[in-house]
């Protein structure tokens, strides 16, 4: 007898097979039996899901609105770049009113009332320094003034800080409020001074010791 | 010098982040993340099965005395 | 046992024939004995150093005379000293002994060579004796969390890197198949604690870096101190004690997965909270907060999976000192870090900033959770090291209700006191937003110190409380290493039921 090639599809085994009753009954409890169980990945509960997705959500919309445009100079969080580029016209600023919160400083030495110290700080009230020329008085400002000067009829010899490059470093603007300020309050006459007068005579004189009397009386 | 700080920080943390994805790639990879109820189970054993407590307070003093003078 | 021919073959256990099995959890214990009582007993001694400390600075808070001739106790020196012997001192001592034990018992590994460890142990302590000895005699470094002086800082690093060493070889030769979420918690705690801490060494002490990035670093440290180094191991020790303890596992193993990957995700970044308002860019301010919101999705998880644990076991309470505190302490987490999300958000911080707010806060997360969660750790640990019961159960009583109501009065106290304080500084500021009269004149300083009075007071008696609490554990402690053993004790893990306790099951 030919011996079966198992390559083959044997036709005569299977029919064999599908008439024997012991095979059929292994069979079908082999087909009845079920694999064996084990755990796959159990899925995220709702609720967890739910409220992960929920705190992620409400951290990125505080990430997204207090971002201050992830600028680092920028500390206030409400602070938003895009509102700044566009609000690019200046906002106009009273010269008078802003000088008045700058003599602050001044009303140390020559008094809220501007009338100065007798025999210590000279008087701004109705004062020709004041009054007078501008590139003096822009002067004194930007560089101090020390030794003795002569104001209405009285001497005063005392030291005036410089505000400007090596003192207190105030800008253009800043003394050009202040000498507006002073030059029309408590009765006095003087024009106001612009910023760029100012930048002016910065630029002419720089960073200097303080003038002497003697030295402003020669410019006009 | 400052910069070399920096640099190594940002190193040194790169590090770390890919070393915390590594670990969750390699608990994946060696079925820490599968069968959890084997997990919550792997700290019990025959000495110390489930359903045993396992910690209670000292016997009162009360009961050792009781239990000398019957003793 | 293996002779120590070659380092790395006696560390091996499949090098050691009689380590080829299992190793007996009783056994393992054994092994991390003298390790385990150093750490435990240094442990307590700094926690009772550091409590000194601790009443002596909350006194002159309302007394300021109080021992007022003495230079070494100054306010500014003492309160120092009683920040860095409880954070390096009790709490990171306790956090040895929690890794040393369960790192062994989870990786089912007998501890080699203990005397290594015992020598890392003295270093940690030689060094943060000199570091505090430097901060009373005024070496402080004054940046917070950080005042050890350089000279005894090294000495640190060197024994916690033996440590952390030996707890990853424990591991790494372990024979358990499964890691389970304590040895996640612990081995990634032993990871981050160094980074942060070198990091933060050398960016504010040994090369500054520049303005306020040296304040985001020193706050960066800080907050992760607490997060990545005592929160895990306050929280490897929850997973771990509450089922063993019930005899129940953990209910979600899946959610503890989640809680262990969120953390090491989201609470590194929360630092920045602390500097809310401060000269320190806006988005950063911003990220840290984000941050800190985040963190509600481990605390949450965490608290479910240990509510759910507990639901049905919560008599078990009357029975296990270790439950009582490891309770307690798991409930005050999900407390402290629920309101910490809260305090970083902008208008609560300024309220709350530079007020006494902020030691509740810290209190509640470092007392109320963290140390004791570390007692109940003790509590279960140190009988299976000694093969002892504890000897008195009325010691065990006055520790938890001296310590747990102490706690709970002095956050409270200074919760609402902190709030108060916040108020009234602010006042010229919350008059306007009120609408009340324009122009308010601020509360005078002297008028706010004088309101916060009470507040401290309370606080002081709440401390004296908890020294009470921790006399009781000491002296529970002491007692127990002196008394002999037992001669029915076996194995430490078999006491006797009371017949009340049946056998609870899944």
């Amino acid at each position: 007898m030919k011996t079966p090639d198992p390559r083959e599809h044997n036709t005569r085994i299977e029919q064999a097979g599908a008439s024997d009753e012991s095979i059929q009954d292994v069979h079908a409890i082999l087909a009845r039996e079920k694999p064996e169980p084990h755990e796959g990945y159990s899925p995220m509960p709702l609720f967890v899901l739910g409220f992960v997705s929920a705190i992620i959500f409400i951290g990125a919309i505080y990430i997204v609105r207090h971002r201050a445009g992830f600028d680092p100079l920028a500390y206030d969080e409400r602070y938003d770049p895009s509102m700044a580029a566009t609000n690019a016209a200046p906002v106009k600023v009273d010269p008078i009113a802003e000088g008045k919160k700058l003599f602050m400083t001044c009303a140390a030495c020559h008094q809220p009332t501007g009338q100065g110290v007798p025999g210590v700080f000279p008087p701004l009230v109705k004062s020709e320094w004041v009054n007078g020329s501008e590139d003096r008085v822009i002067r004194i400002l930007l560089n101090g003034l020390s030794g003795p000067v002569k104001v209405e009829g009285n001497t005063y010899n005392n030291a005036m800080p410089a505000f400007g490059p090596g003192g207190y470093g105030w800008s253009d603007e800043k003394i050009s409020y202040i000498l507006t300020y002073v030059r029309q309050e408590w009765g006095n006459t003087g024009a106001p001074i612009t910023p760029e007068k100012v930048a002016e005579i910065r630029k002419a004189v720089g960073q200097r010791k303080p003038w002497a009397a003697e030295e402003l009386e020669a410019i006009k | 010098m400052e910069w070399f700080f920096y640099a190594f920080a940002f190193v040194f943390a790169l590090l770390v982040t890919a070393s915390a994805v590594y670990g969750l790639y390699w608990s994946s990879k060696h079925g820490q993340l599968r069968d959890f109820e084997k997990g919550a189970a792997s700290i019990f054993d025959e000495t110390e099965p489930v359903g045993v407590p396992t910690d209670f307070f000292p016997k009162k003093a009360k009961k050792k005395k009781d239990a000398r003078k019957l003793g | 046992m293996a002779s120590g021919t070659n380092l790395s073959e006696s560390l091996n256990p499949a090098t050691s024939s009689e380590a080829v099995k299992r190793a007996e959890l009783s056994e393992i214990d054994a092994s991390t004995k003298i390790p385990a009582l150093f750490f435990l007993c240094s442990a307590l001694g700094w926690i009772l150093i550091g409590t000194i400390f601790a009443l002596i600075a909350s006194f002159k808070m309302h007394t300021p005379g109080f021992l007022g001739d003495a230079e070494w106790l100054t306010f500014g020196r003492v309160r120092t000293a009683h920040l860095n012997a409880v954070i390096y001192g009790w709490a990171s001592n306790a956090s040895f002994l929690v890794i040393i034990w369960l790192m062994a018992r989870l990786s089912r590994s007998l501890l080699r060579h203990p005397i290594l460890l015992l020598t890392a142990g003295v270093f940690w302590n030689v060094g943060v004796t000199i570091g505090i000895y430097g901060i009373l005699t005024g070496d402080s470094t004054s940046i917070e969390w950080l005042e050890i002086p350089p000279y005894a800082t090294p000495l640190l690093f060197v024994a916690y890197a033996l440590m952390g060493v030996w707890a990853v070889i424990m591991f790494r030769f372990g024979k358990s198949p499964h890691i389970y979420v304590s040895q996640w918690y612990i081995l990634a705690a032993l990871f981050w604690f160094p980074w942060i801490y070198s990091v933060a060494q050398i960016m504010t002490i040994w090369a500054p870096a520049r303005g306020t990035v040296q304040a985001l670093v020193n706050w960066w440290f800080a907050h992760n101190v607490l997060g990545l180094w005592f929160t895990p191991i306050g929280l490897a020790s929850v997973y771990y004690f509450l089922p063993k303890v019930l005899g129940k596992p953990i209910h979600s193993y899946y959610l503890s997965v989640l809680g262990f990957w969120s953390l090491a995700i989201f609470y590194n970044w929360a630092g920045v909270h602390h500097l809310v308002g401060g000269p320190v860019p806006a988005w950063v301010q911003t990220a840290g907060i984000a941050a800190s919101i985040m963190m509600l999705i481990p605390v949450v998880v965490t608290g479910i999976n240990h509510h759910m644990t507990m639901i049905g076991s919560f008599n078990a309470l009357r029975y296990s000192p270790t439950l009582r505190f490891i309770v307690f302490g798991a409930v005050n987490y999900t407390l402290v870090s629920v309101i910490g999300s809260f305090m970083s958000l902008r208008g609560w911080a300024e309220i709350t900033h530079f007020t006494q707010h902020t030691i509740a806060h810290a209190h509640h997360g470092l007392y109320a959770f963290f140390t004791m969660v570390m007692f109940g750790a003790i509590y279960y640990i140190l009988p299976r090291l000694l093969l002892k019961e504890w000897p008195s159960a009325a010691l065990i009583s006055v520790h938890f209700w001296a310590t747990a109501v102490g706690s709970l009065i002095m956050v409270l106290v200074l919760t609402v006191g902190g709030f108060h304080q916040g108020l009234l500084l602010n006042t010229p500021k919350l008059a306007n937003t009120l609408g009340l009269q324009p122009g308010t004149d601020p509360v005078p300083f002297l008028e706010v110190v004088r309101v916060m009075n009470k507040y401290l007071v309370s606080r002081s008696l709440s401390g004296i409380l908890i020294f009470v609490g921790h006399l009781a554990f000491a002296v529970n402690v002491v007692w127990m290493l002196l008394k002999p053993r037992s001669a029915e004790v076996t194995a430490p893990t078999l006491f006797r039921n009371p017949p009340e306790m049946e056998v609870v099951t899944r």
